[in-house]
């Protein structure tokens, strides 16, 4: 299955993608004009800060997502292999933000509705809001297989 | 035994599996049977005559936010393609675990090689003189939820006895919509199975800000009217008028079709960690069932969707031929009102030298956090306000992970999931994370700090 990755050698913790994502999912999506947006954009990647490191919190696609299960509005469902959040459906009730094991799910500022990665389907430019933005190509969209061949490439 | 399209055209049918239940549990088990095996018949036996839908749900519906066709959460189509029997409407009245089968009140027999009940639970009903009365109501079907919706535009004043989250949701929803609300709970604050006092009177202060009416340590003597609820009074001699009594005060689990048969019951359905009765071919999931606690090491019935979910899946792993062991259930809650939201797991209510208590708390931004350890593990926790971690802590309470290397940062809002991921298990391959622990820094401070020294 097709997820995001991230090869943290090379993240910097500049948090363009957090920028980006959050544009991504925003109204305008014009900088200025997202601040003022009601409810405020809010990225679904998350940089937290480690000792010498940094790391980018993705949604790891998970096969029994412990998100679905939780969710008791059916706002998060697994369709055919794929994770899919139904936005309508969140009553805002953080049952997901509880379960979800790497802090995947975001929780937003004056709004109950949750955030989670939509791998951004609806782009038209086909790859991440995230991967383009990443100045050290940190941000991989593709296989495991595919990942693990990249990062054990020599430098 | 074939699947079928959807059909049941006779009296007596058989099945590979027949499941009594169709919500959390009944669903996520005839998914899971489904994905193994293709060809199996599946029988889904409610005794409601409604699509699998949201239970929890309920309260959204009836202020408006959820149309009665949004609460399903399977469609009719799901059923039909997924070669499931749908039978709705009847309730099972005998289970023959010798002949294997079972009879529903209209006569039919279904046979089966495997079961699994998932009956769920139903409200309690406590004994008060007055509680048949109309205007009388729990809070757990689609049924209820439209009894209610007929009273509402005759209903000035609701009065919610039970302060959980079932009693909590209700009247939040109906003070929204403009009713007034008073909630009466026995114990000295609200939440009592979920939060401590503290966080419960962070979430009072909201409700009694927004105009709900808190009675605490206070219950409900007698309710008065004649046919209709008129008032009800309480133990302290007070009358409160009210047009509407909404019953939260817990559920029991449905069981009592079991009591001629020989499957084991205590508080509830008594399974073992493969989701399996006493009785080889019968299982049991959800919150009629009685199963393995994850803290406790113990048999304890947990009524919440997540644990329901889980144990039926495990349950029907177990009945398709793959052995696999329930981890063991979690207390888990989680709500918001009025912007603010807390989340609770395991533990919080108990005491002795091996238990410490972490505690943080800010007054101005509702914000509390509070962890409490056994012998330095995560035995419960409770989030007010800002919850980012809850995920992270209920990971390090199921693992048993000992915290003491970081017991002094770990309700630091700083605290996450990579400081953390030393002392976790991945339950989930993740190369990206493997990646994170082979590094042992990142390039940009590789090559940074080499300049700068130190």
């Amino acid at each position: 299955m097709k997820k995001l990755h991230v090869d943290i050698a090379r993240c910097t913790g500049c948090r363009s993608c957090e920028i980006a994502c959050a544009l991504e999912h925003s109204k305008s999506k014009d900088i200025i004009q997202a601040i003022f947006e009601s409810p405020l954009p809010r990225t679904r990647i998350n940089i937290v800060g480690a000792p010498k490191k940094f790391y980018p919190l993705v949604c790891r696609r998970c096969e029994e997502p412990r998100c679905v299960d939780a969710c008791i509005a059916g706002a998060l469902v697994k369709e055919k292999d794929e994770i899919i959040f139904r936005e309508e459906r969140c009553v805002g009730c953080h049952s997901c933000i509880l379960a979800c094991p790497y802090s995947s799910i975001s929780q937003r500022k004056d709004y109950s509705k949750v955030a989670l990665c939509d791998l951004c389907k609806e782009r038209e430019t086909g790859k991440r809001a995230c991967e383009e933005a990443c100045p050290t190509r940190c941000v991989f969209y593709g296989e495991d297989k595919e990942f693990m061949e990249i990062i054990n490439e020599p430098r | 035994m074939e699947r079928s399209n959807g059909v049941k055209k006779t009296q007596l049918s058989k099945f590979k599996y027949a499941i009594m239940g169709n919500s959390a549990a009944g669903i996520s088990c005839a998914e899971t049977i489904r994905q193994k095996d293709k060809r199996s018949g599946i029988a889904v036996i409610s005794d409601e005559p409604h699509l699998a839908y949201a239970r929890c749900l309920l309260p959204n519906y009836i202020e408006g936010s959820f149309k009665k066709e949004d609460l399903p959460i399977r469609s009719a189509d799901f059923y039909k393609s997924s070669g499931i029997d749908l039978i709705l409407g009847k309730k099972v009245v005998e289970i023959s675990e010798k002949n294997k089968n079972l009879t529903l009140d209209d006569k039919t027999k279904i046979e089966f090689d495997n079961l699994l009940i998932a009956t769920g639970a139903s409200p309690t009903i406590p004994q008060i003189q007055g509680v048949d009365k109309d205007g009388v109501l729990g809070l757990r079907t689609i049924a209820d939820a439209e009894s209610i919706l007929k009273l509402l535009p005759s209903v000035d004043t609701v009065v919610v006895l039970g302060g959980g989250l079932v009693g909590t949701k209700a009247a939040y929803y109906l003070g929204k919509i403009g009713k007034k609300v008073k909630i009466v709970v026995k114990s000295p604050h609200i939440l009592s199975q979920m939060c401590d006092a503290r966080s419960a009177g962070i979430m009072s202060k909201e409700m009694e800000k927004n105009k709900i009416e808190i009675l605490t340590q206070t219950d409900i003597a007698e309710i008065q009217g004649k046919e209709k609820i008129k008032s009800v009074k309480l133990d302290n001699g007070k009358t409160i008028d009210c047009q509407l009594l909404i019953v939260a005060k817990g559920v029991r689990p449905n069981m009592d079709f079991l009591k001629d048969t020989s499957v084991k019951i205590d508080r509830g359905i008594v399974v073992d960690r493969k989701m399996q009765t006493n009785i080889p071919a019968i299982y049991a999931a959800g919150d009629c069932a009685q199963g393995y606690d994850l803290l406790s090491g113990k048999n304890q019935a947990h009524a919440m969707w997540p644990n329901a979910v889980k144990q039926a899946r495990i349950a029907a792993k177990n009945m398709v031929g793959e052995e696999t062991l329930f981890e063991g259930a979690v207390g888990l809650n989680s709500l918001e009102y009025y912007g603010v939201a807390m989340v609770s797991a395991g533990w919080f209510r108990v005491e002795g030298p091996e238990y410490e208590e972490l505690v943080q708390g800010h007054s101005i931004r509702s914000a509390y956090k509070k962890i409490l350890l056994k012998d330095n593990k995560i035995a419960g926790f409770i989030l007010v306000g800002d919850i980012h971690n809850a995920g992270l802590y209920l990971s390090l309470l199921r693992q048993k992970t000992d915290v003491a290397a970081f017991k002094g940062e770990i309700l630091d809002y700083s605290f996450n999931y990579a400081t953390a991921m030393d002392y976790l298990k991945d339950e989930e391959k993740s190369p990206s994370a493997e990646r994170f622990r082979t590094t042992k820094e990142s390039l940009i401070h590789e090559i940074y700090y080499s300049r700068i020294g130190g």
